[in-house]
């Protein structure tokens, strides 16, 4: 009786689990709380004044903080960090803070450090679901560094999910600022589902960002990926400047899907990349629309620009073969209208399109350039177009490998645009066939070209491929992954186009402004933007996450490697080693009656 | 100590902002205590209140006796000794109100009625003094105050509380109080900074 008793009293005095979790939360509330609110607004942003044992020093902009309002949580990042006080007099005398008393006594209270918060989603607190922000916490509502819960609430949980009955996959891109054991996630099936863009000033890392974001796309099966890759960087191996030696390309970690096609067999030998196919462009190939995007490297003029259209149509798919084959234009044979007399040569070629001689000559003189490209050859006995398509079709993933010509930005246009718009051409016949007789649509094409702006300046993105591409969404399956690093170089009216922008360090001002373009609250992300480290952070905004996020990016090694799915050779050898064993009858086995 | 130890003299006159009290001597007779500036002094109500004061203001006047023994150029230690300790006046000393307490609870607000006049008023003691500034509040009743040498009343009265506590707690308590000074004389930093500096 007593015994019994006594366990009352125990269970009287012991507190409740209400309690305890509320007691729990209210510390882990104090120990992670930066500040209150002190003011601000939805548009420019809100104010806190940091408590008083907040270190102002151990705080960065990008970090994300939570404001705890009444109903619900408000998801926000550090724009700014700034040194206030009461009394802005006390800044013209300052108090004597060598004494320990006084400092003590005037930090926090009359000298206080503040920051300014980007709002940016609104966590309710009685459903999973992040909405857009519409409104600001009440004064004084107190600010805390954010969990790795409400961070994965607002960016989903890394891997495979069900959302709506689609399957999503959401990829480890690295983590926030200050919070290095915290995930930040893309949703990859948003990155392809538009145009994306990685931009930063050369040496920050763009191309092993990408690569890792390509490597994301490829594991999960998001899209099948075309990738222009110019310097050799992205199929067998790329070299890190970092770790001094070589990291492995895509076809190491992912040997079954991924093919490396080539211009130049010498070279990817030479690196030991073994590639696949050789691609080779036949004369007879080469409409004007592909040299037309060269007006600019090849110097061409209009008068140029329209000889090539005439000599097309009077020679047809031999038109450049002609026109660069010397004995062919010797054997040419025309009269004079004027004189009646007999003409040879290129003069003859000229009477009979009716193009100026001089327009020819100089344009012959143009392509003389182009005989030094090996890749193109008078005649070629199969179609590289024809094959890629066949491999992309299968789900194979190919990186073409420029080798020397990487180099050669004519050369590496040239063979994009060639490519991409016959590629292009055919999915938009798939994809209208599908449409027509319900046929099989075809996969989600990514394109990974580099040195974008050249393909997307101004100028030249209205009547390119790939202009037409980023403008007409993903209408075709068919969408781009830009390596750039002038942003500004690119035409407004695609980059407005661009669904997810991971930058970089920029430093160039037109480079920022146009990164940070139609994005809202653009003002507060450029002062993120022009403080990242040189190396490994990155600014992510778009379709591909909930808000804008600044992240320290995953590091590309041995680790990611696995994590992507590879295993060591000791390591299979290890399992195949398991699974023998686990087949071997036992010892005392006799054999079936 | 008794009660009655702690004694130091009677009230004179009294408001509700504060009171005078008369004392019979400055120099110590045994254990008296003396009225000393900053210190907290108390009286009792009927209903049972205790009334809190702090001294801003000790004044010795002057009487017949006096003026003749300094125009007589009397030297002789007894008669010296002798006008002192048998007065004709009392030593008057000035109490500023900060509050009173009513039962356990200290209330840092004016007492809804003054000490009546000869109400006897008494030194507190250590630990009543720690009860006291266990919150800061009265420091807003000191300074609202009109004729007293506020700051250094302040001052002389938050080292008394601090040396009251334990030696370990005496940093944090000026730390605290000084936070409390800091955010209520915010418009007026010189005046902090002349109050926080003899603080330390």
């Amino acid at each position: 009786m007593t015994e019994n008793l006594t366990d009352d009293q125990a269970w009287e005095e012991m507190t409740s689990a209400t309690e305890e979790r509320a007691a729990a939360k209210a510390a882990a509330e104090r120990a992670e709380r930066l500040g209150v609110i002190s003011g601000g607004s939805l548009s420019k942003g809100l104010d806190v004044k940091l408590d008083r044992d907040t270190d102002i020093e151990k705080l960065a902009v990008g970090r994300y903080v939570v404001a705890h309002g009444r109903r619900a949580r408000f998801f926000c990042m550090i724009t700014d960090i700034a040194l206030d006080s009461t009394n802005p007099l006390i800044a013209k005398q300052p108090p004597d803070m060598s004494d320990p008393l006084l400092a003590e006594i005037h930090r926090g209270t009359t000298t206080f450090g503040a920051v300014h918060l980007s709002p940016l989603l609104l966590m309710e607190e009685s459903s999973d679901e992040v909405k857009p922000i519409k409104t600001v916490p009440e004064h004084f509502t107190p600010v805390a560094t954010a969990s790795q819960a409400e961070v994965s609430q607002v960016f989903g949980e890394e891997g495979a999910q069900k959302v709506g009955g689609k399957a999503i996959h959401n990829f480890h891109i690295g983590a926030p600022l200050d919070m290095e054991n915290v995930k930040v996630t893309l949703n990859l099936e948003r990155l392809v589902e538009r145009s994306s863009g990685v931009f930063g000033k050369s040496g920050t890392g763009k191309t092993f960002l990408s690569r890792l974001l390509l490597a994301g796309v490829i594991r999960d099966s998001v899209a099948v990926n075309l990738i222009f890759d110019m310097h050799n960087e992205y199929g067998w191996a790329g070299t890190s400047e970092e770790l001094g030696g070589q990291v492995k390309g895509l076809k190491q970690i992912f040997p079954g899907k991924v093919s490396i096609f080539t211009l130049d067999d010498e070279s990817s030998r030479r690196r030991g990349s073994n590639p696949d196919y050789v691609v080779n462009i036949g004369y007879d190939q080469i409409v004007p629309e592909d040299l037309e995007m060269l007006t600019g490297i090849l110097n061409l003029s209009e008068p140029q620009i329209g000889a090539m259209y005439a000599l097309h149509r009077n020679f047809k798919e031999q038109w450049l073969n002609n026109l660069l084959n010397e004995e062919w234009i010797k054997a040419q044979r025309g009269t004079n209208p004027d004189t009646q007399k007999e003409i040879t040569g290129l003069r003859a070629v000229a009477e009979e399109t009716g193009q100026p001689l001089n327009v020819l000559a100089a344009l012959q003189r143009r392509f003389e350039r182009m005989r030094n490209y090996s890749f193109l050859k008078p005649k070629v006995l199969d179609n590289s177009v024809d094959r890629i398509m066949r491999y992309l079709d299968a789900g194979t993933n190919i990186v073409l490998e420029f080798g020397r010509y990487g180099n050669d930005l004519g050369a590496y246009i040239f063979v994009a645009n060639f490519l991409t718009r016959r590629i292009h051409e055919r999915y938009v016949e798939k994809k209208e066939l599908s449409f027509g007789r319900e046929g099989q649509e075809p996969r989600h094409l990514v394109i990974t070209i580099e040195e974008a702006h050249k393909f997307l300046d101004p100028a030249v993105a209205k009547n390119t491929i790939f202009g037409a591409i980023a403008r007409e969404l993903r209408k075709y399956n068919v969408t781009l992954f830009i390596v750039d690093q002038r942003p500004s170089g690119i035409d407004s009216e695609v980059m407005s186009q661009i669904g997810t922008r991971v930058t970089m360090l920029l430093d160039n001002p037109e480079d920022i402004k146009a990164v940070l373009s139609g994005v809202s609250g653009g003002d507060a992300l450029r002062e993120v933007l022009a403080r990242l480290d040189t190396k490994e952070q990155a600014l992510i905004l778009g379709h591909a996450v909930p808000m804008p996020v600044v992240v320290q990016t995953r590091r590309y090694d041995p680790d990611f490697y696995r994590a992507m799915g590879l295993r060591s050779a000791e390591e299979l050898g290890a399992r195949l080693d398991e699974n023998r064993a686990a087949m071997r009858p036992p010892k005392d086995f006799a054999g079936f009656d | 100590m008794t009660a009655q130890e702690r004694q130091i003299g009677r009230v004179l006159r009294s408001t509700t902002a504060g009171y005078t009290v008369g004392c019979r001597e400055l120099t110590a007779e045994q254990s008296r205590p003396m009225p000393e500036f900053g210190q907290l002094v108390k009286a009792q109500m009927l209903n049972g209140d205790t009334i809190y004061g702090l001294i801003y203001c000790v004044t010795i006047e002057d009487d017949a006796f006096v003026r003749q023994l300094v125009a007589a150029g009397v030297e002789e230690a007894e008669f010296i000794e002798d006008q002192r300790q048998r007065r004709q006046v009392p030593v008057v000393v000035d109490v500023l109100t900060v509050g009173y307490g009513r039962g356990d609870a200290m209330i840092h607000r004016l007492p809804p009625q003054p000490p009546r006049t000869l109400d006897p008023i008494f030194a507190c003691d250590g630990a009543e003094f720690v009860r006291f500034t266990a919150e800061p509040d009265w420091l807003r009743i000191v300074l609202a105050a009109q004729d007293a040498p506020v700051d250094q009343l302040i001052v002389a009265a938050l080292r008394a509380a601090a040396e009251a506590r334990p030696a370990d707690q005496r940093q944090p308590y000026k730390v605290a109080a000084g936070r409390e000074l800091a955010r209520l004389l915010s418009l007026d930093i010189a005046r902090l900074d002349g109050i926080l500096r003899q603080l330390r």
